[in-house]
């Protein structure tokens, strides 16, 4: 690859073989996910099974466990990565990702406060309240940055204010926690690390629902984002209304990783690592190939990721963030410091 | 040119801070106009504000009758093209999809380019040399490949209007040259070029108009000449006046120099296709009189046999003055020496006598139109792309007008009208509503282009040529050519309106004319005349050659009462019986009931078809003359082409009997030459079909459907 970056060809080609390599990862790990866990069912033992046999313990882990979370992870992983994706294409940022504008921070604080005020204390990370807690914050905090958007000419000047949004969210966040009983946050910080695990059915169809949405407007957006590479300037010259797809960019990012943040708790790292990677992968940035290239990517490293979690240290299991961060920082760093010139 | 984008009271600048106000600027289409002024005069603000990407603080900008304020971003992408100074670093993406960019606003919902969009943008890059760029990384290559790049992007959106900032930024000599030209290509395609520059050299060379900005100051726009002649540069920079002649001097005195002749004849048919030079020029079609090499002024007589030069520059052998752009000011020199000695000649022409060869020899010298170009220039239009015969009588116009000139490649771009003005006695007899001293007043306000004919000439362009052939009442206009036989003719109730000898003189004034435009390399000429009461005369000349009742040959001319026209009917037939002019001799027609207008007119005619100019009939009088002029000599009917349909009944009586159709009906009836007007647009449009036009060849179709057709036309004709 740095032989082609120094003839300034861009060589491109082998799409199909990305792709077929990404696919077979998904189904492997996917297979893998069902298959391994503190009970192991061998993966022939699984289409066993799902056809009806198998002991009923082993079908109530399967499909009420099992598969659900599998489902869930595959979603939610390829929503996150998407989500950068759109981030970093209109801010023209590779360090941009959903939680820079702080929309992970809104939805914890909003977590935090109906755990606190609402709730009564109790264990349930997909109860129903911590999920509409956290897309509402989510979504407020969305709110907040779009107004904000209107008034500022730059994308460089939102990014900051999305950071000072996020440090303002953490710090009565922090502020809360002081005041708060051990038993009431307890969740709270179970919840920041970020699981996959309670995932049931419902959970699966409501972000199934909401992620097919935002990814087909993803999919009928792919002109005008395809248009920001060349910056804001030229994408008006050329007859994109700026103004109103900063919005909707911003909106279907945040409804992506509102989604992945309601249900999961905030999952770091892959919004920025996954489109970074893929785009030297793929040495092209052009919606098309991007956005279905960053959604399979994201749902394998969350599969894998997820893995290890649960397997890693059975029966404790890690937050989901803890593993995605080990591998995803390193990730960053090495993309910090071998930046193009 | 029309009016393309207006410029209506801008005010320009950021919230806080006005750069520049009260702009207004009418910017035509296929213009290049460039704005220049020191850093920080406001360019940038002013070109970003008129693509939008800056709010307009006040004005509005109208594009062909829409604000485009208010046209949505996509409309507005449509209509133009930027090519900014910002540095863009997309990821990841190769120049040529950099340049598909530019067909955004064409694509549909998902972006994908079709065949004819990718072919767009090949040809854009072609353009711009960055073809060996296509699959590199945007990122990877130099500034000024970056720039070329993104001014082919502007080129792939195919937009009537392009912006461009300081697009000469990091390009080498070379690339700023063939910038340049490129942009006077795409100006002459018909896109409008607006650019801000920081080299004023390459602004005076390549555009039509200059604006010049400054902070805080009006606007002010104006040619390359206008600037250099203004010293507006010295006054914007602040230069120190030492610096600036050093600088401007030569380049001033170039565009600045030629006085007599002026530069625009040479220099601006920007929509001549072989502009800026004649590269690879077909013999056949060096024909603009406007292009750039101001010797194709000198015409024929500068030699004859002339080859093309390697640079497709025309170059006569045997010329004294070789066609070479080196040569320009030897020869701008020389035309300047012809134009004073033809002043010269004119001022001391006013009563000069005919010339020296007789009418009997004139009607002897007269010969037919070439067939053999005729047959060829047909030959020519049969292949070019439509279907054959499609473009009717403007297509039999041009091979007529090919054959008079003997050119394959007709021209119509000097026209002439010759209006002869002259009294006629029979006004006596009250048959005119107007008083006789109309005659020379309107004669004065024709040279002044406030008639009818000369007005719409004047818009045209056509040349207005008055010749006083006899003009009763007296009057003072340097303009009006004097040919004056006598004060008006006799009343031709009471006799003869002048003599033979007289008659003769008048229509080899006429001949001269058409000589004297022959010489002056007029391409076509319209007959017209004024002279109140010529209308009478007209209808007893017609009546004399036609045989038909002088009642039905009689009009209301200028416009009279039921009583007075009843009067004028009677003068006609009194007229013509006291005089018994003789039918077969129509200069004894003229002598006995005619006018000196229509001696003249008829002399016009014959000196037409004697020089090989193609004549324009006018009106009734018009007519009038030219029966005479082919009952003299018919082989001068194919020298002749109709114009409008007279209103007045004696007209369309003398076209019968010349067996010519009229072109359109628009119930004229002023004379004048008023309809010679509209027949030069016809002539001008058949020489741009033979000029332009693509062969069947040329245009990438294979006519051979058209086989059957052409078959079938054979067997007719056999």
């Amino acid at each position: 690859m740095t032989k082609d970056r120094t003839e300034g060809q861009l060589h491109r080609g082998g799409y199909a073989a990305v792709f077929a390599a990404l696919a077979a990862a998904v189904v492997v790990g996917a297979l893998l996910c069902t298959a391994l866990g503190s009970v192991s069912i061998a993966p022939e033992k699984i289409v066993e099974i799902l056809l009806g046999g198998g002991s009923e313990a082993e079908r109530n882990i399967l499909t009420q466990i099992r598969l659900p979370r599998m489902c869930m992870t595959v979603l939610l992983g390829g929503a996150l990565a998407v989500s950068g994706y759109l981030l970093q294409t209109f801010f023209g940022n590779p360090i941009a990702g959903p939680y820079v504008l702080g929309i992970s921070s809104g939805a914890k604080l909003a977590v935090c406060a109906a755990l606190l005020f609402v709730a009564g204390g109790e264990r349930q990370s997909s109860g129903l309240l911590m999920i509409l807690a956290a897309f509402g914050g989510a979504l407020v905090t969305t709110g907040a940055i779009v107004l904000l958007s209107h008034r500022v000419r730059h994308m460089a000047s939102l990014l900051a204010a999305g950071i000072m949004v996020g440090y303002i969210c953490n710090a009565v966040t922090d502020f809360l926690v002081t005041f708060a009983e051990d038993a009431q946050i307890v969740n709270l910080r179970g919840w920041s690390q970020g699981t996959f695990s309670g995932m049931d059915w419902g959970d699966v169809a409501a972000a199934a629902m909401i992620v097919t949405a935002a990814m087909v407007l993803t999919v009928l957006c792919s002109k005008p984002i395809g248009a920001f590479e060349l910056g804001e300037a030229y994408a008006a010259s050329m007859g994109v209304d700026v103004k109103r797809y900063r919005v909707i960019l911003i909106l279907l990012s945040s409804l992506l990783s509102a989604c992945v943040t309601a249900f999961a708790g905030p999952v770091s790292f892959v919004g920025i690592a996954v489109p970074f990677l893929m785009r030297k992968l793929l040495r092209s940035s052009r919606p098309p190939v991007m956005v279905p290239a960053c959604f399979l990517a994201g749902a394998v490293f969350c599969l894998y990721s997820d893995l290890i979690a649960r397997m890693a240290f059975a029966p404790t299991e890690l937050g989901i963030s803890t593993v995605t961060s080990l591998l995803g920082a390193p990730v960053v760093i090495y993309m910090l410091a071998v930046r193009k010139r | 040119m029309e009016n393309f984008l207006s410029l209506r009271g801008l005010s320009v600048g950021y919230p806080d801070r006005v750069v520049l106000q009260n702009i207004d600027l009418e910017i035509l289409r296929g213009e290049i106009l460039s704005v220049i002024g020191p850093n920080g005069a406001g360019k940038s603000t002013l070109l970003k504000s008129i693509s939008g990407q800056l709010v307009l603080l006040g004005g509005s900008v109208v594009m062909q009758g829409e604000d485009i304020g208010k046209c949505s971003a996509a409309e507005r992408a449509r209509k133009m093209a930027v090519v900014l100074t910002e540095h863009i670093r997309p990821e990841y993406m190769t120049c040529r999809e950099v340049v598909s960019a530019g067909r955004y606003p064409y694509t549909g919902r998902m972006g994908i380019l079709q065949p004819r969009d990718k072919e767009i943008v090949e040809e854009a890059m072609a353009r711009m040399k960055v073809t060996e760029l296509s699959e590199r990384d945007f990122n990877a290559i130099s500034d000024g490949q970056k720039q070329r790049v993104l001014v082919a992007r502007a080129i792939a959106q195919d937009t009537p209007v392009l912006l461009l900032d300081e697009p000469t930024s990091y390009l080498d000599l070379r690339y700023r040259t063939e910038l340049m030209e490129t942009l006077k290509d795409l100006a002459r395609e018909g896109h409008t070029v607006l650019m801000s520059l920081h080299e004023i050299d390459l602004a005076l060379e390549v555009s039509d108009r200059i604006l010049c900005v400054q902070e805080g100051q009006d606007v002010w726009c104006g040619s390359p000449k206008e600037v250099l002649g203004q010293d507006r540069i010295r006054d914007l920079f602040g230069m120190p006046e030492e610096m600036y002649e050093k600088l401007f001097r030569e380049t001033k005195s170039r565009l600045c120099g030629s006085d007599a002749v002026s530069d625009h004849t040479f220099f601006t048919n920007r929509s001549c296709k072989y502009f800026p030079c004649h590269k690879g020029a077909d013999p056949e079609n060096f024909n603009c009189l406007f292009c750039y090499c101001p010797l194709y002024a000198m015409g024929p007589d500068c030699g004859g046999n002339y080859r093309l030069t390697r640079n497709g520059v025309k170059d006569c052998t045997g010329c004294l003055v070789p066609h070479r752009r080196e040569n320009y000011e030897r020869i701008m020199e020389k035309l300047r020496a012809r134009n004073r000695a033809a002043s010269e000649t004119a001022a001391a022409a006013t009563d000069i006598q005919p010339a020296a060869s007789s009418l009997q020899q004139v009607i002897t010298e007269i010969q037919s139109p070439s067939g053999e170009i005729l047959d060829l220039v047909r030959g020519d239009l049969s292949r070019l792309a439509m279907p054959p015969g499609s473009l009717g009588k403007i297509e039999t116009t041009a091979a007529r007008m090919a054959a008079i000139q003997k050119r394959r490649r007709p021209r119509a771009a000097k026209r002439r009208i010759i209006v002869l003005c002259a009294d006629n006695g029979v006004v006596d007899e009250n048959v005119s509503s107007a008083p006789r001293e109309v005659t020379a007043r309107q004669a004065v306000n024709m040279t002044k282009g406030l008639t009818g004919m000369s007005s719409i000439a004047a818009q045209r362009g056509d040349e207005v040529q008055v010749v006083d052939m006899g003009i009763a009442t007296p009057y003072e206009c340097a303009q009006i050519l004097n040919r004056r036989i006598r004060c008006g003719t006799d009343n031709i109730v009471k006799g003869p309106a002048m003599t033979m000898e007289e008659a003769e003189k008048a229509v080899m004034t006429g001949v001269s004319l058409a000589g004297q435009a022959s010489k002056e390399h007029v391409d076509i000429v319209g007959v017209g005349e004024m002279g109140i009461g010529n209308t009478t005369t007209s209808a007893a000349v017609i009546s004399v050659l036609t045989g038909a009742e002088p009642a039905k040959v009689t009009g209301f001319g200028g416009g009279i009462t039921q009583q007075a026209y009843l009067r004028k009917v009677q003068c006609v037939q009194r007229a013509i019986e006291i005089n018994r002019p003789d039918a077969a001799d129509p200069l004894d027609v003229l002598a006995k009931v005619g006018g000196f207008d229509l001696a003249a007119m008829c002399g016009v005619f014959l000196g037409c078809a004697k020089y090989g100019i193609p004549a324009v009939i006018d009106g009734v009088i018009s007519a009038a003359a030219a029966l005479c002029a082919v009952r003299m000599c018919p082989a001068c009917r194919d020298y002749l082409f109709p114009s409008h349909q007279s209103v007045e009944p004696g007209y369309m009586a003398a076209m019968e009997a010349l067996g010519i159709e009229p072109w359109f009906k628009l119930d004229m009836r002023l004379g004048e030459g008023s309809g010679c007007t509209m027949s030069f647009a016809v002539m001008e449009a058949a020489c741009a079909i033979l000029e332009r036009m693509a062969t069947f060849e040329k245009a990438g179709i294979d006519d051979s459907y058209l086989e059957e057709i052409r078959e079938a036309e054979k067997k007719e004709l056999e």
